[in-house]
């Protein structure tokens, strides 16, 4: 059964390439108008790069994540998924795949950013274990606002009040990671702490999205 | 023990005995927050350092700590209704929750015309006062739960909901309250603690008490005077409304 959700998964994420891309192709965006609105005489863009990334990344996760369970919703898939499985396993595996679908973007254009804002090549592994530590904390807050206002019209707005001030501590130490590495300081204590959200964000909002899922879905 | 327990269940039984306590809890307000307020801002004597400036403090304090214990208070009611399933819980859950938010701004305009004087500064981005200011939007995010999810899930999903949601964001409290010693802040750390004796004379810190005792009890007989009201509007055309307030039914 898992291996069928998987499958499933797997195969709407290869035939639909519009949804990998659309979310990305807003990052890069993001990204690249911001230091039109700057005046780059009086503000070093090296240490622009990461805060701005970071917040890019927030906000196109956040818009990207509006319709997560709508279409399974949608087909009655989520209703059958309910009945048979127990709708934990299915939030899991979505979770999952969607994180690689959000991560696997965002490996490529870490090294644009670094490219653009004129950033260290060297501080990129560190900047890509917060980036990918900081992403699947936002996929995992985002899915559970997603769950929340399934059926709603106009989720976004909800979505971003509900979230946001949850993850607050997430970009915060996000930041002060990048700030440590490429200022060339100690850097583990604050992805320490990021790496410490983010588990107990991966380990308890996915029981608490199944059972939001559960009581919109009565 | 356990009649005491079922009683919470029925809403006529609520309705009729809240009528009472929240004038009790009224009145309890009007005494402590008078004497405190009055006490503390004419007659406390002025601080060596912040002269007149630290009277603020009789309002900043409370609110701020009702700040926060409100929002607590909102997720326990919220976990009680998860697991016990007691029908008044999430309508005074609901109930406090403007209270709340109207504390956060207290505590934060308050604390901005302190911190002129004392730091030079109406603002800064600090962790105590920015963990502060996202309270703010998460009372705001539960009042949109409250308010809208009704419309996709029913009544008593979207309580459930928004109970789930005040427990997931009861996580930024103790970042509030711990900020001021896991981070360095211009914010002072707590004066007034349960298990010591308080860094300043009882002068000052009797009027305190007795602002944040009066704090308390507004709590109380808002929550309640609420509940009441919104308990009404949710169950208008059940049998007990009828028999409780007649007029009330009839009119419309």
């Amino acid at each position: 059964m898992i291996n069928a959700m998987l499958r499933r998964e797997w195969l709407l994420l290869w035939r639909r390439p519009q949804d990998m891309l659309q979310p990305i192709t807003l990052l890069l965006l993001l990204i690249l108008v911001f230091p039109m609105a700057l005046d780059l005489t009086q503000f070093s863009l090296p240490s622009l790069g990461w805060p701005v990334l970071l917040n890019a990344v927030l906000l196109s996760l956040l818009l990207g994540m509006e319709q997560l369970f709508a279409e399974d919703q949608r087909t009655g898939y989520l209703d059958q998924v309910r009945m048979s499985y127990g709708l934990y396993a299915y939030v899991l595996i979505k979770l999952v795949c969607h994180w690689l679908r959000v991560w696997l973007p965002l490996v490529v254009v870490l090294p644009l950013v670094i490219f653009f804002y004129q950033m260290p090549l060297s501080a990129l592994p560190v900047l890509l274990l917060a980036l990918s530590l900081a992403s699947a904390a936002v996929v995992v807050f985002a899915a559970f606002a997603a769950a929340l206002t399934l059926g709603l019209a106009r989720a976004g707005m909800l979505m971003a009040l509900l979230v946001l001030p949850l993850l607050v501590p997430v970009l915060v130490f996000a930041a002060a990671t990048g700030q440590a590495v490429l200022m060339v300081e100690p850097w583990q204590g604050a992805i320490l702490w990021l790496a410490a959200i983010t588990c107990l964000a991966w380990s308890l909002l996915p029981w608490a999205i199944s059972s939001v899922l559960e009581l919109a879905n009565h | 023990m356990w009649q005491w327990f079922h009683k919470w269940g029925s809403a006529k039984w609520f309705y009729q005995a809240s009528a009472a306590w929240s004038r009790v809890f009224g009145y309890f307000a009007l005494l402590f927050l008078t004497l405190g307020l009055v006490w503390g801002f004419v007659f406390a004597p002025a601080d060596y350092q912040m002269n007149h400036n630290y009277r603020i403090m009789y309002l900043h304090v409370p609110s701020a700590m009702l700040a926060q214990i409100t929002y607590l208070l909102i997720a326990i009611l919220g976990l009680v209704n998860l697991v016990w399933k007691i029908k008044i819980t999430p309508i005074l859950a609901r109930a406090v929750l403007p209270f709340g938010a109207s504390c956060v701004l207290l505590a934060l305009l308050s604390g901005a015309f302190w911190g002129r004087p004392t730091w030079g500064t109406y603002w800064i981005w600090d962790a105590r006062l920015t963990s502060t200011l996202f309270l703010f939007f998460l009372y705001m995010g539960l009042w949109a739960c409250y308010s809208l999810l009704p419309a996709s899930m029913g009544r008593n999903s979207a309580y459930k909901a928004a109970a789930i949601v005040a427990i997931v964001g009861s996580v930024n409290i103790p970042i509030i309250k711990f900020s001021v010693e896991w981070w360095n802040t211009l914010h002072q750390p707590a004066s007034i603690r349960l298990t010591q004796r308080p860094a300043m004379p009882a002068s000052m810190y009797l009027p305190l008490f007795a602002s944040i005792i009066g704090f308390y009890c507004l709590m109380v007989y808002l929550m309640l005077k609420r509940a009441r009201l919104l308990l009404l509007e949710d169950e208008l055309h059940k049998a007990w409304v009828k028999e409780v307030e007649p007029k009330l039914v009839g009119g419309s």
